[in-house]
């Protein structure tokens, strides 16, 4: 399959200040894609280059093959956006009818609101929805061109459990029928339940890009953690096999490695004087925060 | 052309569902016409009586109410709330979109037109002929056309918050400097020339000589098309720079 998305060498210059850097990536078809990255990392910048919100200084957007400003692009796309509202003074059903009337091939209305978990609200006036429902809502409009290419910017930001939940089932419910969904987040839950691959992005660059598990693995995020005794030397754990990086915390020491079953046999074997052990399998969390800290350095 | 209608559909009930226009652009410009006809309903203004002189000054009044402030509170509000930035990703074009409020601003302008004329026959008895019954109704109708675009330039350089204020202090004044609320008969010298720059007053002026069976000022139409196309450009100016702003 093709690619749906192509990012060429892209920059958005504010002033001094790089939102996005130079930023090569392509999406293919069907992919799962999660922008992943610290407030400000230029997540939502990057979203808005791809459609066509925001002209790039330079380097070239490609979105379907195509320029996402051209209307028959935006036929074939949805999107949620951050920080908008829904218009007034019009119901839930009389807005998503209304969205409907802008594609060629529209989504059912009905379907729309069982996958926005809204067949309740329809006949409720937008104003009187509370913030997880008008997410939703942006969602099912997001969705009412029946689009090939899905771009979800923060979208569970400002809902609740139960709202969240949902929304989660119907994006895997979607990406079983071969659509692309691009969506940021500063969930790594989320992230991690959801996609089939993560870009971290970071001063408006990937600073690591894989599938989640490879993420984990390669990244090294996984550690043993222990109080060392007053005998043991930093030389003598830096010289053990297999070790990324060593962190010394008063006698706290964190050993990360890609093998940490390996790992614990020579720690024992050597006889160290240790207290407290703990193995920690590299949650995305600390790889996350790995990759942030060291600004990706050698990783990818 | 479905979609447009629908689009339409859509700005029409948003509107009628809001109660301020109710109230500013149909029972406001009511009460004003049945009452001040109440107490000076005899009287001769130009070669016309005050009942349908006044009739004509409350159609405008209304019909340019709510073409400014409907339109430019409207617009303000979707720019600040985002909705035109969600617009933006769907196939819906910006000139489209704002046609579609134009046109359904068009359909409300016909209702008032028909509210306050009906008050005119059914109550006041103004009398009439047919012809220039239907010829200033449609002059009002399409002579609305400079203020939905001024309309749209306010909801263009208003914020969110300072719109409703913007726009009612726009609306209020070119209504009473127009003269629409008094005859510029009785304004003074100096004040008379300031109303006849006023679009409002070119506006009413044509449909008055119409009712006075008097020929339609060439004049008229020239200041009100120079308005029209001012409001244009500017707006047109104006968006392409926030528009290059925001890009």
């Amino acid at each position: 399959m093709g690619n749906v998305i192509e990012l060429e060498r892209v920059t958005k210059q504010y002033g001094p200040n790089k939102a996005v850097d130079h930023l090569s990536l392509s999406i293919k078809s069907g992919q799962v894609v999660a922008l992943l990255g610290p407030n400000g990392a230029g997540k939502t910048t990057a979203i808005s280059l791809i459609l066509g919100l925001k002209r790039p200084t330079a380097g070239t957007v490609r979105l379907l093959g195509g320029n996402p400003q051209d209307e028959h692009i935006r036929g074939r796309i949805g999107a949620i956006l951050q920080e908008v509202d829904v218009i007034d003074r019009l119901k839930v059903k009389e807005v998503i009818d209304l969205f409907r009337s802008y594609y060629a091939h529209p989504m059912p209305t009905e379907r729309l609101l069982r996958l926005a978990g809204l067949e309740k609200e329809a006949e409720l006036f937008t104003e009187h929805l509370s913030g997880g429902q008008k997410r939703r809502l942006q969602f099912a409009l997001a969705l009412s061109g029946d689009p090939e290419v899905i771009f979800l910017d923060e979208p569970t930001v400002g809902m609740d459990v139960t709202s969240r939940r949902v929304f989660w089932e119907m994006l895997r419910a979607l990406a079983q029928g071969g659509r692309t969904i691009v969506l940021t987040t500063h969930y790594l839950e989320e992230a991690d339940a959801i996609a089939d691959r993560i870009l971290v992005i970071n001063h408006g660059k990937i600073v690591a890009d894989g599938t989640p598990d490879q993420l984990k693995g390669s990244l090294g995020g996984r550690y043993i953690s222990f109080i060392a005794g007053p005998a043991i030397q930093q030389d003598d754990l830096a010289a053990l096999p297999g070790i990324d990086r060593t962190e010394w915390n008063g006698r706290h020491v964190k050993l990360y490695t890609a093998n940490t079953d390996s790992l614990l046999f020579s720690l024992v074997e050597r006889g160290f004087d240790m207290k407290d052990i703990e193995i920690k399998g590299g949650g995305l969390n600390e790889v996350f925060e790995q990759v942030i800290e060291t600004e990706g350095a050698g990783i990818k | 052309m479905r979609k447009f209608m629908i689009q339409c559909k859509a700005e029409l009930k948003r509107t009628i569902r809001n109660r301020r226009f109710l109230i500013s652009s149909v029972l406001l410009p009511l009460a004003f016409y049945l009452f001040f006809t109440s107490t000076f309903g005899d009287q001769q203004v130009g070669g016309t009586t005050f009942s349908a002189y006044y009739m004509i000054s409350m159609a405008v009044f209304g019909v340019m109410g709510g073409a400014v402030q409907t339109l430019s509170v409207r617009y303000a509000q979707e720019r600040a709330q985002g909705w035109m930035k969600t617009l933006r990703i769907t196939p819906v074009s910006h000139t489209q979109y704002i046609l579609a409020k134009m046109f359904a601003q068009m359909v409300l302008s016909a209702i008032i037109i028909a509210v306050i004329f009906l008050a005119g026959l059914l109550v006041k008895h103004v009398d009439l002929s047919i012809q220039v019954w239907i010829e200033s109704a449609l002059w009002i109708w399409v002579g609305s056309l400079p203020f939905m675009a001024l309309g749209i330039l306010l909801g263009l350089v208003s914020g969110k918050a300072s719109v409703q204020v913007i726009s009612s202090g726009v609306y209020l004044i070119l209504a009473m400097v127009g003269g629409l609320w008094m005859p510029i008969e009785s304004f003074s010298k100096s004040m008379r020339s300031v109303s006849e720059w006023t679009p409002t007053y070119r506006f009413a002026h044509v449909v008055w000589n119409m009712i006075e069976g008097k020929s339609v000022h060439v004049q008229d139409i020239i200041v009100l098309l120079v308005y029209l196309a001012l409001f244009i450009i500017v707006s047109t100016m104006i968006s392409k720079r926030q528009e290059a702003v925001n890009a």
